[in-house]
């Protein structure tokens, strides 16, 4: 560029021409320009920065808590996970233990000892319904349960222990099962008599413990399970 | 609330999340290695309460359900006695419903258990006399070969 005054030529940085000494306006208006251009630059670069800053923070905590969330459903999914494989574990074990007592099962099976055979299955935790080898002993489990609650009740209140209300209503459950198990025409064998001995036994047990006569025992086998919710609660109350 | 007070409470919340789940294994783990201790429902001194008061249909309750919920009760020497008087109990109640309905081939199996129980009833050997009450087996008056007459 060239000077106004005396024509001399004239850099972008010379403030004044070196030769009559007059003020560059083109200099003077470059140096402003840089710096409004460098406020401008400073000003968006801190603007960036803050703005980096602020979704950093941001971002940081949404991940903190992200990551809290994740381990808590992840935590609550292994735990779902190993319970269901423990499940399968422990019940892969009651029936392979179950397997292994067939002998005794079918043992007292044959010599009608319900007490006893209640106390294997509860003591082993044996799962008699879930083993192919022992399917027609399906209800076994269920009557000898049974038959051994009506036991225990008997006794207590033949001994004038308190028999609660709840019991009495288990009592007549337990009975209306094995009456039900004892008349049905799908069993057979061993199996139809130990059933048919079981509900012969409880009745001998109503007689023995409970005080009934033959009268009242001959209406049990037609009886529902709610007469015989009554009929133990008469019996309990005299 | 200022920045810094948000960014101590946000802080806080997620320590105490993360300080409680620690915490819930350290406990887990403890719990695993102290050892079990059976419920008070099944313990010995429990149920010998029971029969200080003459209810046996409680004790034999209790023992079954701990034979039926505990490990390996019947190893335990505290058990021993108890065991026998649930079995004596069952032996002796089966044996009186076997007589009844002249069931000779079972009356004999519950009389074997009824002794097997009784030599096994150690210092609870006074029991058998109140259990045979209950039962019902002293209104028996028994003859050889296991036949028996109703006094």
């Amino acid at each position: 560029m060239k000077c106004t005054s005396c024509g001399s030529n004239l850099e972008i940085d010379n403030a004044f021409c070196p030769y009559c000494g007059k003020e560059n306006p083109v200099a003077k208006k470059h140096r402003e320009d840089m710096a409004a251009y460098s406020k401008e630059y400073a000003a968006t670069k801190k603007e960036v920065i803050d703005n980096s800053r602020k979704f950093n923070k941001k971002n940081f905590k949404i991940t903190v808590i992200a990551a809290t969330v994740a381990a808590v459903l992840a935590t609550i999914m292994f735990c779902a996970f190993c319970e269901h494989l423990s499940y399968e574990h422990y019940r892969n074990e009651r029936i392979k233990r179950t397997k292994d007592y067939k002998p005794e099962i079918e043992r007292y099976v044959k010599e009608a000892d319900f007490l006893a055979l209640a106390g294997l299955i509860s003591e082993e935790n044996l799962y008699i319904s879930s083993v192919d080898e022992l399917r027609e002993y399906a209800g076994v489990s269920g009557v000898v349960s049974s038959y051994r609650s009506l036991y225990q009740s008997l006794i207590k209140a033949k001994n004038g222990e308190k028999v609660t209300e709840y019991y009495v209503s288990v009592l007549a459950r337990d009975l209306f099962s094995i009456r039900k198990y004892a008349f049905s025409k799908d069993n057979y064998g061993d199996v139809k008599k130990f059933y048919e001995t079981a509900y012969s036994d409880v009745k001998c047990m109503l007689k023995l413990y409970l005080g009934m006569d033959d009268e009242d025992i001959s209406k049990i086998d037609d009886m529902s399970q709610g007469a015989m919710e009554v009929m133990f609660e008469e019996a309990f109350n005299e | 609330m200022n920045k810094t007070g948000k960014k101590s409470r946000f802080a806080v919340i997620i320590g105490i999340i993360w300080g409680i789940a620690f915490a819930a294994v350290i406990v887990g783990v403890i719990y695993i290695f102290t050892g079990y201790e059976v419920t008070s429902y099944h313990k010995p001194e429990y149920i010998f309460n029971e029969i200080a008061y003459g209810k046996y249909g409680a004790a034999y309750e209790r023992v079954f359900s701990a034979m039926e919920y505990e490990p390996d009760i019947e190893a335990r020497e505290d058990y021993t006695e108890l065991i026998a008087m649930k079995d004596y109990i069952e032996a002796a109640g089966s044996y009186v419903i076997y007589l009844e309905e002249n069931d000779t081939d079972r009356a004999t199996t519950a009389k074997e258990k009824m002794d097997n129980a009784y030599s096994r009833l150690g210092r609870l050997s006074f029991v058998k006399e109140d259990i045979d009450e209950i039962v019902g087996l002293q209104e028996y008056e028994f003859l050889p070969k296991w036949q028996s007459i109703k006094r």
